[in-house]
């Protein structure tokens, strides 16, 4: 990994379009403003880890879950 | 081709029906193949998207537009062009759902970050989407149930296809969408 010192309003390039610019510093807690053409995605890693999270609860959703939630909403629907 | 499942025994599908992932579902990279059966009815609300390569691993999904009467699919330029996209409107969306063991009626759907088809070439991918308010974990049930915080709570309209009253309620939400 590429290690760099950067300070405040400081900014790296990636290649020729991504700009990565540091906004603020407080604490422990560093502010960065990523300015990328429109086609390239930016997400925080979070995001990703929640979605493969998510993603492994959902592949261990069985086939009799379904026909509950199915059982029971047409009952709720009744109901209501 | 036939192919093995765990929850559905062997199923017989047509390979024509096979879809790609290009990067993969997150968390399963690896497993690039899957095809859509139904869950028991033609006209069923769920969908499994079956791995072909792996009997164990399906997920529940539902169309998101089935669900809430407003969606609205924001897809990236660069993702259309991963799929190779030329008309919109080829694309199927798959959310997947998540129904928990305690309550199925709690059951949440992913619409941040949908499974993508192009019906045309089969190529599909789990892309995130960038709709302000799309969750990992939308409820699928809203106006069933308690409001624990007095607010008013958006109604959303579910449809089992093919019980025509549900789906008028869903026609005229779209018109007044339209409308406005």
């Amino acid at each position: 990994m590429l290690v760099l010192s950067r300070k405040l309003n400081e900014s790296i390039m990636i290649g020729d379009d991504i700009e990565v610019v540091v906004v603020d510093i407080k604490y422990d807690q560093v502010k960065l403003g990523i300015s990328a053409p429109r086609h390239i995605p930016v997400h925080r890693r979070e995001v990703y880890e929640d979605i493969q999270r998510e993603n492994m609860i959902a592949s261990k959703v069985g086939k009799a879950l379904v026909d509950e939630a199915i059982n029971r909403y047409g009952s709720s629907k009744e109901e209501g | 081709m036939l192919i093995e499942t765990d929850r559905f025994g062997q199923v017989e599908i047509d390979s024509d029906d096979v879809i790609t992932m290009v990067d993969g579902i997150l968390g399963f990279e690896g497993v690039k193949r899957y095809v859509a059966i139904n869950h028991g009815q033609d006209k069923d609300l769920f969908k499994w998207l079956q791995a072909v390569d792996r009997s164990d691993l399906a997920f529940v999904v539902v169309s998101p537009e089935k669900v809430f009467s407003d969606y609205v699919l924001d897809i990236s330029p660069e993702d259309l062009k991963k799929l190779q996209v030329q008309d919109e409107r080829d694309l199927i969306v798959y959310a997947i759902t998540v129904i928990p063991h305690n309550n199925p009626m709690d059951m949440t759907v992913n619409l941040k970050a949908p499974v993508v088809v192009n019906s045309r070439n089969k190529l599909a991918d789990q892309v995130i989407v960038s709709t302000e308010g799309y969750t990992l974990r939308h409820r699928v049930f809203k106006e069933i149930g308690h409001k624990p915080d007095g607010r008013e709570e958006r109604r959303t309209v579910i449809v089992m296809e093919g019980e025509d009253k549900d789906v008028s309620v869903i026609q005229e939400a779209k018109r007044e969408h339209n409308d406005r």
